[in-house]
């Protein structure tokens, strides 16, 4: 009980317009939308699309879900660019996801692919970066560079 | 007799394409406004390419610090971001002068084409 309530607390607490979410129960469920204002403590004006069209409807926080840009895509991006750097990268990831999502035109789908679209060609650039990097290849470089200087 | 070719006085890597590209979005934004995601529309729309992957735009800024042609700092994390910080890009002086050789090489190039153009 006590978890379920800080759960609840932990949740509430991080709303904001703009943010995408998912529907977890009632007849709703499972659709994704977006967060138009938060109302008081737990009610949330939220932005679905139905029958291709945006539809506004009233919820409680504890209805909903933040929908999570995708786990594995953040895995990849973390696998070649550790630190602040790729915290840096995932925060654009998550900007731009969002900023997408927002769009009443683009919606969650487009965003999830765009995310995906984004990781999938930056796999080449920062997997070689990667390798320079572990391998030393980098440093070999700039060390000749020096010399040669 | 030939003369000897003078070094220059701060020798730069000659920029790639891409490079500059970045390091002109980061010109064009400003201090306050360029930062990776922001670099990246702006070299989209700049260079009028289809794709351009943000983990390009991140690999190349850390490879232009490296040289010391920009330098970054990380400004407050946002919920928009997932907590996560900006990073900020701004031009040192050697990549002011690096962006303008970039410039002055193009131009060169450009000259020498119109000239080819008349001649033919």
């Amino acid at each position: 009980m006590i978890s379920a309530i800080r759960f609840a607390l932990r949740r509430r607490s991080s709303w904001y317009p703009g943010q995408s979410i998912r529907i977890e129960v009632g007849p709703l469920k499972g659709m994704e939308g977006v967060v138009l204002s938060v109302n008081g403590h737990d009610r949330l004006q939220v932005s679905i699309t139905l029958l291709q069209r945006p539809v506004s409807v009233d919820l409680g926080s504890t209805c909903v879900h933040p929908s999570a840009t995708p786990v594995e895509a953040r895995f990849l991006i973390l696998l070649l660019m550790r630190g602040p750097a790729g915290d840096a990268l995932l925060g654009c990831l998550d900007e731009g996801f969002h900023k997408i999502a927002r769009d009443p035109e683009l919606g969650i789908g487009r965003a999830r692919f765009w995310y995906w679209f984004q990781v999938f060609v930056s796999l080449r650039p920062l997997t070689w970066a990667f390798v320079k990097r572990v391998t030393g290849l980098a440093a070999a470089y700039e060390a000749i560079r020096k010399v040669l200087k | 007799m030939p003369t000897k070719q003078e070094k220059p006085q701060h020798p730069i890597d000659n920029l790639g394409q891409f490079e500059a590209w970045v390091l002109t979005a980061t010109v064009t934004l400003g201090p306050e406004r360029a930062y990776g995601m922001t670099i990246h529309e702006e070299v989209e729309r700049l260079s009028k390419r289809l794709v351009v992957s943000l983990g390009a735009i991140y690999t190349t800024l850390e490879r232009l610090e490296r040289k010391g042609l920009v330098k970054s700092w990380y400004a407050d994390a946002t919920t928009d971001r997932g907590g996560r910080p900006r990073r900020y890009f701004q031009l040192e002086a050697a990549g002011q002068r690096a962006l303008n050789e970039a410039l002055a090489q193009s131009a060169a190039m450009a000259s020498a084409l119109r000239t080819a153009e008349d001649i033919a």
